[in-house]
């Protein structure tokens, strides 16, 4: 089973991503924040991580970076799940190494599936 | 001629743009051409009338382009001040869309996972939903506030009450928030802290308080807030144990919006703007709020005059 880190702040999003993708059969573990999220991604080392860019304590461009710095990290899939769609935010993040991003007020929640499948494969 | 005098009507522009009328680039560049035309006039005629010997005429020919170069950086800052007024604008339109879409985005996306269970919602479900309208109509809310504030036309109506009185009573309200992440919440009044002020104001100021520092709080942490009077002031001061702020952070705090490394981050979760409003209101009833930074954690306050 692949398991997928979810490190988004909205409890709404988490819920609604969450049930989809462990009906789908992934195992999904949540992170609230983006140290929550550098912290399990280096113990639970997941087959992707889905981030949100806005987050508490350490937002998703500093992840990245971390993610990228470390060894352990560094070859894990991000794909990154925001509502900033300014192009600067964008090009950082492709400059960070993700493979993908998606603005979220563009994608159904099925299209998004369809992507974090595509990206496992 | 109506026409004409519609395009030049830089005394309506210069009012919406919130700039004198004197500092629009229309008015200084028609001042411009005016003075141009004298400078030219002048500097031919006077030292043909007067017989001025050519160190004269130029020195007055360099003394009318001082002027004139004067003249032209005064138009080159008024235009900066226009395209710094245009791109503040699109970045208000930015981050206004964005705390709009976040909350609709979350909703619908719950939808659609609902409608993959079936239908069938449970008592979760609900509460998320009704958060999620809640995270709506309060992103709403703030839009609609920062905009009646500058624009002076909401919370007129005054009345009497008590600031610590009003903290419980939103404390209550975010009970849930507090509990979920098992924060220690204390409230300590000394001596009369009554205002006369918009009591809704003033309610959504703290509230907004509460929230960022229930929100950059970690779990189990503690809550402090004081309520206290000096010198004919009433001083309301919150203290978190929370992640604080940075540095390079703290200087725009209070700004509509600023800009540092993370800041946009800030900005678009409501603290920026909500801060805004916060000192929109607080500056309208002739207060003072600030931010005092702390080993961990962070201290708001602010304070109002005492009722009389």
């Amino acid at each position: 089973m692949k398991k997928i880190l979810f490190v988004e702040d909205d409890n709404i999003l988490q819920k609604a991503v969450g049930e989809i993708l462990k009906k789908e059969g992934f195992e999904v573990i949540s992170a609230f924040d983006g140290i929550g999220g550098l912290e399990l991604s280096k113990r639970e080392k997941p087959d992707l991580i889905l981030l949100d860019l806005i987050l508490p304590r350490l937002d998703g461009f500093s992840l990245l970076k971390e993610l990228r710095e470390k060894p352990e990290t560094v070859n894990i899939p991000v794909l990154v799940l925001t509502n900033l769609e300014d192009l600067e935010s964008l090009q950082r993040v492709v400059e960070l190494g993700v493979k993908d991003y998606l603005v979220k007020s563009e994608y159904s929640l099925e299209e998004v599936v369809k992507k974090i499948k595509e990206t496992l494969k | 001629m109506k026409k004409i005098l519609e395009k030049i009507s830089f005394f309506s522009e210069a009012k919406r743009l919130g700039i004198p009328f004197w500092q629009h680039p229309q008015f200084l560049f028609l001042v411009f051409g005016i003075l141009i035309s004298f400078a030219a006039i002048f500097a031919f005629w006077i030292p043909q009338k007067y017989l001025l010997s050519p160190e004269d005429s130029a020195l007055l020919s360099f003394s009318v382009t001082g002027i004139l170069f004067f003249f032209a950086f005064l138009i080159t800052k008024s235009l900066e001040k226009l395209l710094k007024f245009n791109q503040l604008k699109n970045e208000i339109l930015n981050i206004l869309a964005h705390n709009l879409s976040s909350p609709v985005v979350s909703l619908k996306w719950l939808l659609e996972s609902l409608e993959k269970k079936g239908g069938k919602l449970d008592s979760d479900d609900f509460e998320m939903f009704k958060r999620g309208v809640k995270n709506l109509e309060e992103a709403i809310d703030k839009v609609i506030l920062v905009t009646g504030l500058e624009k002076m036309t909401i919370g007129k109506r005054k009345e009497n009450f008590s600031i610590s009185k009003v903290t419980e009573e939103l404390v209550s309200d975010l009970k849930k928030e507090i509990e979920e992440k098992k924060l220690k919440l204390k409230i300590e009044k000394w001596g009369d802290d009554e205002i006369f002020e918009n009591k809704k104001l003033i309610s959504w100021l703290i509230k907004n308080l509460l929230r960022n520092a229930i929100s950059y709080s970690l779990p189990e942490n503690r809550i402090f807030i004081k309520t206290f009077d000096k010198k004919n002031r009433v001083f309301f001061k919150i203290e978190d144990e929370g992640v604080g702020i940075r540095p390079e952070e703290r200087k725009g705090l209070f700004q509509k919006f600023f800009r540092g490394e993370s800041s946009l981050k800030y900005q678009i979760k409501g603290m920026g703007l909500g801060l805004y409003a916060s000192k929109l209101i607080i500056e309208r009833a002739k207060g003072k709020i600030g931010y005092l930074p702390k080993e961990k954690g962070s201290i708001f306050w602010f304070s109002l005059p005492k009722r009389q």
